[in-house]
């Protein structure tokens, strides 16, 4: 197998992690912000370097010079790297001050550390030991502040791939199903669906967009479970399909009756990667490269209006809740313009990714199941119709006169923000490019899942 | 596409300029505008009114002029369409989204009327909105609106017109929030979104169904010969498949045009400054729906089961629209009714296989509806200005054919119009409401086995 030139993806790993150490020893939060901030983006440009060499050799896998028994390049895993690279970098930059303590920023950097592991990984022990290394800060927080869910969530879907990765030679069936449920419990599948609200609205709010973003759920089920265990994958698809599509429509039910922002943007968030989920074990071309795009979509998404939640909870004081609308669209016009843009483009906006992405994944899941796939467009129409309530809450309103000096975006929210959605706005303009981009990882993932 | 209508040695500017550059440019002009002027505002460049006004003003004067340009080189070429393509926008295996814009006479005069209608709308509201907080977002959200319009009408692929319908439906909500301090237009957004929305749901699925049974969704590959002759294109569609697609793209079209039983979001609509009103409620975005079933007819043509249900959606809507126009007690509702049933005649007039007929209603209406809207500030005045020269005798018009029902009738009648049908009771307790009941039930199952939650007690603040 043909090699990187360097070891792009251990240094990628070990770069965020040694800097985790780092920002805790000199325990100032300017300091800490500096260190994270320049370790993520060495960590974003490892992972654009590795993308830039697997394309030069036709996307076909590249392992480390080194240490090749670890980490391997490859056309599934080295975007979906940079795209969590550079979420976790916008999520650094544009934190509030108060949520860039050496303990907050320590622990995203091991989340990314972990989760660029896992993606990196060449075999199902190495993914093991991301996928525990990311969960970590999880517990942590999760035990802190008796998020019994969560906790309970992040064990058993550690034992399930444990036990899953000790059973593979004896038991492949058996292996194949703990693997797919571990998937399951990661991604928020119902009944699952409500650890991904109680993250959000108890835990930190970056720190759980991006364990979100990380879909490392999907993940496994498309790097390990389906390629391993291909007999079992085939029987199991229809069915994983069906659940992911009744989750989606199920949780943008479920968003009806919630009154809290946080965990109605959960729940938006949890029904669109049932979305990806669905597009994925289709195994049609076309759902499978509109749930990579949707993947795209969600992960920037998400990081632009989490970030907007950080900051507008920073600046009034309080964390979001409740019915009321705030007004906010007068002091802070580009936020909103922000949320807005980003809102809609997760539910297909023309002139965004998310407009190709969303028409992709609906005609591949479509295809696979003419009759139930008509659940899809409807869970995306009531989440869009909740991204519009959540936009009108935060955003229209008379707001309260206390309210009028609050200052708009920083410079530090704005370019950061402004860039996520530049990238969505140029592949939603010209999705060609990113047609090709993945065109390599959906041949793989159509090949692995449609054997 | 027949013979030319000047010798083949003889060149004009119609041969320098290709009426495939003069579509393009049409179709991007209001999209670059909103595009630069977003940027400016982003980078916190601030515009007076009068260089907003003025940029408007230039930008559908030269939308204008494409128009005539394009009509210019149809009848000087004697060409019944012209298209205009890159290939395809995206592709996927076997499935393709083409970048197609197509022009014909379907689609010339609606372009024309958007040209026309939104450059009267920018005029107008250079005054109208003077000094008003959102002048900068009015007109950013006017010149996104006419490249959504621009993009449905000249769409050469049901692909590429759901683009424009999206975009339609998004300015429209935002718009209709102008008065965002309000809680009324607040709310009232919501409700018009989640009906579009709702409805959008039939024309996604619809074109999904169009890829997959006729293999694409571009008009000249499913349809053939010129509009208004145009009939499917060989096998492609069997009368079943007609009739589910025909179906679903009626569920679109039902939530853009306002019809029966989607029509109670129009007057909520109103809540927006009345120039949006105008252009959206009266002139363009209601008849995009119409526009939809005009433009797809041939496969409401093969479905005798899809072009009664239009015929019967749209005498629903008719009858409905004017009862409740009647009894309506403020002119911008009562206006938005009476669009309601100008619509419903034009979707019958559409499922009864007519062509022209629709498309001279269309323009006719928009025409006059407009000019309604705009006067409806002054309406009062202007009837109390009648009434005096009529000498104080004004009669309701039509008020003799309610007095030929029987009295009990017409109370039952007006009480029924008057709830403006109970459409809105039945849709919230139906159609939103089973779904909401069904989560608060599933929300407490799911709290009792600790699987989501314990929801906090409110807060408020500030």
């Amino acid at each position: 197998m043909a090699e990187l030139t360097g070891p792009w993806l251990s240094l990628g790993v070990g770069v965020p992690l040694a800097a985790a150490l780092a920002a805790r020893l000199p325990a100032t939060r300017p300091r800490a912000r500096v260190i994270a901030v320049t370790a993520s983006a060495a960590s974003l440009l490892l992972s654009l370097a590795t993308v830039r060499e697997l394309a030069g050799a036709g996307w076909a896998a590249l392992s480390e010079p080194w240490i090749p028994a670890v980490f391997q390049a490859t056309a599934l895993n080295a975007v979906t790297m940079a795209l969590f690279a550079a979420l976790a970098l916008v999520t650094l930059i544009s934190a509030p001050r108060r949520d860039s303590d050496p303990h907050s920023v320590a622990h995203i950097l091991i989340l990314m550390a972990g989760t660029l592991a896992a993606y990196g990984a060449v075999s199902l022990p190495v993914f093991l030991g991301g996928w525990i290394l990311g969960l970590t800060p999880s517990l942590a927080s999760a035990g802190r502040e008796g998020n019994r869910l969560a906790v309970v969530e992040s064990a058993a879907s550690t034992l399930f791939l444990a036990v899953g990765m000790l059973l593979q030679t004896s038991s492949p069936a058996g292996a194949c199903m703990l693997l797919v449920l571990a998937a399951i419990l990661r991604t928020g599948l119902f009944p699952f669906h409500g650890v991904a609200a109680s993250r959000l609205d108890k835990g930190p709010l970056g720190f759980a967009g991006l364990l979100l973003s990380a879909q490392l759920g999907v993940f496994l089920l498309i790097r390990f479970a389906l390629p391993m265990f291909p007999e079992s994958a085939r029987d199991a698809r229809s069915w994983l399909c069906w659940l992911a599509l009744f989750t989606a429509i199920y949780t943008a039910v479920m968003g009806m009756v919630e009154r809290s922002p946080r965990r109605l943007l959960a729940l938006v968030l949890v029904s669109q990667s049932a979305a990806i989920f669905a597009g994925l074990v289709t195994a049609r071309p076309e759902g499978v490269m509109g749930a990579l795009a949707q993947w795209i979509v969600l992960g920037f998404t998400s990081t632009v209006m989490i970030s907007i939640f950080r900051a507008v909870e920073a600046r009034l004081d309080f964390p979001l809740d409740g019915e009321r609308l705030l007004g906010l669209a007068g002091p802070m016009p580009r936020l909103a313009v922000f949320f807005a843009v980003s809102a809609f483009a997760l539910v297909g906006l023309p002139g965004t990714l998310g407009f190709p992405g969303e028409d992709l994944l609906i005609h591949g899941v479509l295809s696979a199941h003419p009759v139930i796939g008509f659940l899809l467009p409807t869970a995306i129409a009531i989440n869009a119709y909740h991204l519009y309530r959540l936009f009108s809450r935060l955003f229209l309103g008379a707001p309260a006169a206390a309210w009028a000096a609050v200052p708009d975006a920083l410079p530090r929210e704005r370019w950061p923000l402004a860039a996520c959605l530049v990238v969505l706005v140029w592949f939603g303009l010209m999705p060609g490019q990113l047609v090709a981009l993945r065109a390599f990882a959906v041949e793989a993932v159509v090949t692995v899942a449609g054997r | 596409m027949s013979r030319a209508r000047r010798p083949a040695e003889e060149t004009d500017v119609f041969d320098a300029i290709p009426p495939q550059l003069l579509l393009t440019l049409l179709v991007l002009s209001p999209g670059c505008v909103f595009l630069g002027m977003a940027l400016l505002w982003l980078s916190g460049v601030k515009l007076s009114e009068n260089t907003i006004a003025r940029l408007a003003n230039a930008t559908y004067v030269f939308c204008g002029a494409l128009v005539m340009g394009l009509a210019g080189s149809l009848w000087w070429a004697d060409l019944a369409s012209v298209s205009a393509g890159s290939g395809n926008w995206y592709e996927v295996h076997e499935f393709q989204i083409p970048l197609a814009l197509f022009v014909d006479r379907l689609s010339l005069p609606m372009l024309g009327l958007t040209a026309g209608m939104t450059g009267l709308i920018a005029v107008f509201s250079r005054r109208y909105l003077h000094r008003e907080a959102g002048f900068l977002r009015f007109f950013l959200l006017l010149h996104l609106f006419a490249f959504g319009c621009f993009l449905v009408f000249a769409a050469g692929s049901v692909d590429l017109l759901i683009g424009g319908w999206e975009i339609i439906c998004v300015t429209s909500t935002l718009l209709v929030a102008f008065f965002q301090q309000r809680p009324e237009p607040v709310k009232s957004a919501l409700r018009v979104f989640a009906t579009y929305r709702g409805c959008d749901i039939g024309i996604v699925t619809g074109a999904f169904f169009l890829h997959h049974w006729a293999g694409s969704t571009l008009y000249q590959s499913v349809f053939k010969g010129d509009w208004p002759r145009q009939s499917l294109a060989g096998e492609t569609l069997a009368a079943g498949d007609a009739t589910i697609i025909g179906l679903l793209l009626l569920l679109g079209a039902m939530g853009k045009s306002a019809q029966v039983p989607f029509s109670g979001w129009l007057p909520r609509a109103m809540e927006g400054p009345t120039p949006s009103s105008a252009i959206f409620y009266g002139a363009i975005s209601v008849h995009a729906g119409a526009y939809l079933l005009l433009r797809l007819q041939p496969v409401l043509v093969a479905s005798p089961v899809a072009s009664g249900a239009v015929v019967l959606i749209g005498a629903l809507s008719a009858v409905h629209g004017t009862m409740v126009a009647r009894v309506a007690s403020d002119v911008k509702t009562s206006l938005a009714y009476s669009s309601v049933s100008q619509l419903g005649l034009i979707f019958v007039e559409i499922g009864l296989g007519f062509s022209w007929l629709p498309l001279i209603h269309i323009v006719g209406h928009a025409v006059v509806r407009t000019l309604q809207f705009l006067k409806a500030p002054s309406a009062l005045h202007e009837f109390h200005h009648l009434h005096a020269a009529a000498g104080g005798h004004l009669p309701p018009t039509g008020a003799h054919y309610g007095r030929l029902l029987p009295p009990r009738a017409q109370l039952w009648l007006y009480r029924l119009a008057l709830d403006r049908g109970h459409h809105d009771a039945i849709i919230d307790r139906f159609l939103t409401g089973a779904p909401r009941k069904f989560a608060q039930w599933m929300n407490r199952i799911e709290r009792q086995l600790r699987l989501t939650p314990k929801i906090p007690k409110e807060s408020s603040h500030g």
